[in-house]
């Protein structure tokens, strides 16, 4: 299985660009079929709610926030660009829904920092992974806004360069620097759990 | 360590999975709106000033309603009021010698 697949989700699986093509559903939504937008929700929702989850830390804001891409994606259907994908365009609104709603919020606290769903089955082994899933969301979160963003979007969420820039509004080139210094930060502020010296 | 390594680090785990009624929640609350009711604009394409540049049909009608209007609409007659500057200014009466 390939670091993408294992991730649960692939960018490809989110394209569209099996069976019904982006233009042709997006004409089908704008002509009010319902059929449609849900194929739609089917093969996009689980990659938007991650994507609002990872940013956010909390399911009931990571599932409001995926609501309202997909509902403007309902509503601006008529005004739909064949130049872009429908992955493309809720991954983008839902990032913009999550960002607004972390500038609400407070920083995010090393002890707020949610347990693991799914510990190791050996106890010992399940808290060291906790405590080492803990330290690295809290430094992710630690980073300047940008570094965060690219770290999510590539590291985590599985885009690839060009896809994250544009879901950033971004150059490539300024994500990766982006992505540079946020795994420089990562390293240093994570030494303990990779052994680095 | 290995940068395999340090990026399965940071891959971090799985998120959870949306709630199941999440898809037809939204579902059904698009039923509920139109996809056109936000989208239809009558004059859309005519407002000259809604992209980010004028639509040229857009100026052009404007210029055209200018015209008419312009050609239509009577001028109102000129005023008979004139006023007397030195006199406000200066005092001074210009009826005097």
């Amino acid at each position: 299985m390939d670091a993408v697949a294992d991730r649960g989700w692939s960018v490809a699986e989110s394209s569209g660009s099996d069976a019904a093509p982006d233009a042709a559903l997006m004409g089908r939504i704008a002509a009010g079929d319902q059929g449609a937008f849900r194929l739609v929700i089917s093969r996009h929702l689980g990659a938007v709610h991650a994507l609002g989850w990872r940013l956010l830390r909390n399911r009931a804001d990571a599932e409001d926030v995926a609501q309202e891409a997909f509902l403007r994606l309902w509503r601006r259907a008529a005004d739909w660009q064949e130049s872009g994908t429908i992955a493309a365009f809720l991954l983008r609104v839902a990032y913009n829904l999550a960002i607004d709603r972390l500038r609400r919020q407070a920083p995010l606290a090393l002890d707020e920092a949610p347990e693991p769903v799914d510990p190791a089955p050996d106890p010992a082994e399940g808290m060291a992974a906790a405590e080492r899933e803990r330290a690295v969301t809290a430094a992710i979160f630690a980073l300047p806004d940008r570094q965060r963003d690219a770290i999510l979007l590539v590291h985590q969420q599985g885009l690839g360069n060009q896809e994250a820039a544009a879901v950033m509004g971004v150059s490539v080139h300024a994500l990766e620097s982006l992505l540079g210094r946020g795994k420089r930060a990562l390293r240093a502020s994570l030494r303990p759990y990779t052994g680095e010296e | 360590m290995q940068d395999h390594s340090f990026e399965r680090l940071l891959r971090g785990r799985q998120p959870p999975p949306p709630a199941p009624f999440l898809a037809a929640r939204i579902a059904s609350l698009a039923a509920a709106e139109p996809p056109a009711a936000d989208g239809f604009r009558p004059f859309a394409g005519l407002w000259p000033f809604t992209g980010a540049w004028p639509s040229l049909a857009g100026l052009a009608a404007v210029a055209v309603l200018g015209v008419v209007v312009g050609s239509t609409v009577p001028m109102a007659p000129a005023t008979a009021t004139t006023v007397d500057v030195p006199a406000i200014v200066f005092g001074l009466d210009a009826e005097e010698p």
